[in-house]
């Protein structure tokens, strides 16, 4: 089982987190301060925390570098109702390790805590990716899919490389948005969903098995048949 | 003016004028405290100087000839001196007087070789007489002094003089204190109403100038292009207020009426899905407007600043473009990047994206045939950063308008967006001190001139 903390003051929000956790198949603890939420994060081991930054009696950043400072190094996830670009900066460099602003979409934040929870998984540098019959090769940055080559333009290259170390969860638009352009605000267009298209109909094309598929209401996931 | 007369000795400019006042007194009193020291010291040194010699005259006089001599001789002196400025005394050892214009020894006389101070009644008024005595060989004493009353006169008139001369010090001081202080509190009152007025809403009421072009006008004109400032802001957000609600009004009604004919219609599982699905997509819509007037606030709150490093303006206009080409493609238009890099500004990276963003999403959005192009070009003084394309264009009456938050010239409101963008666009230039132009005779150049760039070849030539 999978163990998450989420520590967050609105009763209703924690609420409907818990719920949308649980349904997702998670196991779920709630605090509703900050103290609370440092002392059950120190009583018992948990995969992944959710953690609001304004907090009462201890606001989140706080949270945060204390955990840090122990030597806990739980994936943190940050919420905050300051969607500015540089609260996002300070709270990453508070040892949280993605933020994300009120209001956001259920679909947003597992996508963003599946991504979390693989992070602490996955080994090391490896020079070669795979998924399926879908192989890269980031030394050479060759791509092939059933031994067929594959021709790339640079930022094909990577935001392919981005959706197969994300094999098998969902990637939201503005993860890639982050994730391969470095734009971190959401610009309301759906410019990404034409990327996507294009590098579909280079490494799907031809195969049987559609490999970039669309998750509706959410965003793409590569998924090895 | 009510209370004035209390407020007056309270203000800043009465305290100050005491102080100078006690300034000026104080140096008054020490020029005449001076004058006074050495001009009497001075007499006095030369009273004694005459007085000794007149002595040591007489003493001669005895030594040559004998105690008759002396007597004529002093008997001359007296007879010479019409002033009456000279005594002289000549007494036997048991101080009966022998000779002299005074009748007895004076009492202040003890010890024969000393300086001493005595009076002596004339007529109605007491004289102070200084005075030398000494012992002749024979035991008769001699004494030799001099009217210094003359002295004594000028010390009570310089005196006097001190005391008038701080009393009108006082009396000026505090009546030019009392005057400038009038004055400034007059004028300052009347900022303090106008100012009232303004609190209590009479929002467009100013502060008076009255044409004098002292620091009180322009004092006055300061504030009157602050208050100008403060209720152009005060407009500006009633009517994004007003806006605001019109906007969200439309699609807030939308969905309620959705989701009641949902709950009336036992609609099925997929049926249901559809509509919550649809509701999702109008409340992200109603979320992307606020989203863009909070960055909107980011941008014009200016706390941003902090993070402005210099960035390659070519960079920036690469990572759009990019972003942008397939779609462009996608939509048979001819996306290009002009320019070259090495043109540096300071900038909010993630801010300037955005508005470069805005700029190129909105030209590929309403050009439906030719291109758009980017460019990123300088000289000397200023960096443009453009985006022009061969779409509709905007009136040139419109232009300004656009710039306003909740402005779209679509009247139908056919297409996708919220009005915000071009807003939100020229709150990052402001926040970089950049001037935004809307320009273009074909289609629409909108161009972003940053001042004083700096350019990566200039810092390397001169390094």
């Amino acid at each position: 089982m999978t163990r998450i903390l989420i520590v967050e003051d609105d009763p209703e929000l924690a609420a409907n987190l818990t719920t949308g956790l649980k349904d997702a198949g998670y196991t779920v603890l709630h605090a509703a301060d900050g103290e609370t939420g440092l002392e059950i994060a120190g009583h018992g081991k948990f995969d992944a925390m959710i953690v609001d930054r304004m907090l009462p009696k201890c606001d989140g950043l706080s949270v945060i570098s204390t955990l840090r400072g122990k030597g806990d190094h739980t994936p943190v996830l940050i919420l905050s109702a300051l969607d500015q670009v540089d609260d996002r900066v300070t709270g990453l460099r508070a040892g949280g390790d993605d933020y994300l602003p009120k209001p956001y979409a259920l679909s947003e934040l597992l996508a963003r805590l599946e991504a979390l929870l693989r992070r602490k998984d996955s080994s090391g540098a490896a020079t070669k990716l795979r998924a399926g019959d879908l192989e890269m090769d980031l030394l050479t940055r060759s791509v092939t899919r059933g031994g067929k080559e594959i021709d790339l333009q640079p930022r094909e290259f990577t935001l392919l490389e981005y959706l197969i170390r994300h094999a098998g969860q969902v990637v939201t638009r503005t993860m890639l948005l982050e994730g391969v352009w470095d734009f971190h605000f959401d610009p309301q267009t759906n410019v990404i969903d034409v990327h996507i298209s294009r590098l579909r109909q280079k490494i799907d094309k031809g195969f049987p098995h559609a490999m970039l598929q669309t998750v509706r209401g959410a965003g793409y996931m590569i998924k090895a048949p | 003016m009510r209370h004035l007369a209390p407020r007056l000795f309270r203000t800043s400019t009465f305290r100050l004028s005491l102080l100078y006042m006690a300034m000026f007194g104080i140096s008054i009193i020490a020029v005449l405290g001076f004058v006074y020291f050495a001009t009497v010291n001075n007499m006095i040194r030369i009273t004694d100087e005459t007085i000794q010699r007149e002595m040591d005259d007489l003493i001669t006089e005895y030594r040559r000839g004998s105690a008759k001599r002396l007597q004529s001789v002093i008997h001359a002196r007296m007879n010479d001196d019409q002033v009456g400025g000279w005594v002289y005394l000549l007494v036997d050892n048991a101080y009966r007087p022998i000779l002299g214009n005074i009748p007895d020894w004076p009492v202040e006389a003890t010890e024969a070789g000393h300086w001493l101070r005595f009076t002596i009644p004339r007529g109605q008024h007491q004289y102070t007489m200084r005075a030398l005595s000494t012992s002749l060989p024979n035991g008769q004493l001699l004494l030799v002094g001099m009217d210094i009353h003359p002295a004594e006169k000028f010390t009570a008139t310089m005196i006097q003089a001190a005391l008038w001369g701080a009393a009108l010090t006082l009396a000026l001081g505090i009546c030019g204190g009392y005057l400038m202080s009038r004055n400034m509190l007059r004028r300052l009152d009347v900022f303090n109403r106008s100012a009232e007025r303004i609190m209590r809403g009479n929002l467009s009421h100013r502060m008076p100038v009255v044409g004098s072009d002292d620091e009180f006008d322009r004092l006055a004109e300061t504030l009157n292009s602050m208050l100008q400032e403060i209720e152009r802001l005060i407009a500006s957000i009633r009517g994004v207020t007003t806006n605001l609600a019109h906007d969200l009004r439309s699609p807030l009604t939308r969905i309620k009426s959705r989701l009641e004919l949902v709950l009336t219609s036992r609609a099925d599982t997929e049926k249901l899905r559809h509509e919550i699905d649809y509701t999702i997509r109008e409340s992200d819509q109603l979320l992307a407007t606020f989203n863009a007037l909070l960055s909107i606030a980011e941008a014009e709150g200016g706390a941003a600043r902090a993070n402005m490093k210099p960035l390659d303006l070519f960079e920036i206009a690469e990572d759009v473009a990019d972003l942008y080409r397939p779609m462009a493609e996608d939509k048979g238009l001819d996306l290009q990047l002009h320019g070259e890099g090495g043109i540096i500004v300071t900038a909010h990276r993630q801010l300037l994206l955005q508005a470069l963003l805005n700029l190129v999403d909105n030209a590929v959005k309403y050009t439906d045939t030719g291109g758009v192009i980017i460019t990123v070009a300088n000289d000397y003084a200023h960096a443009d950063l453009s985006v022009a394309d061969t779409g509709p264009g905007i009136a040139v009456e419109d232009r300004a308008r656009v710039l306003e938050q909740f402005v779209r010239l679509d009247p139908a409101r056919t297409t996708r967006g919220n009005g915000l963008g071009l807003s939100l666009v020229a709150a990052i230039a402001r926040l970089h001190g950049a001037e935004l132009v809307l320009d273009g005779e074909d289609g629409l150049e909108v161009k972003l001139v940053f001042k004083d760039p700096s350019s990566r070849k200039l810092a390397q030539l001169s390094a």
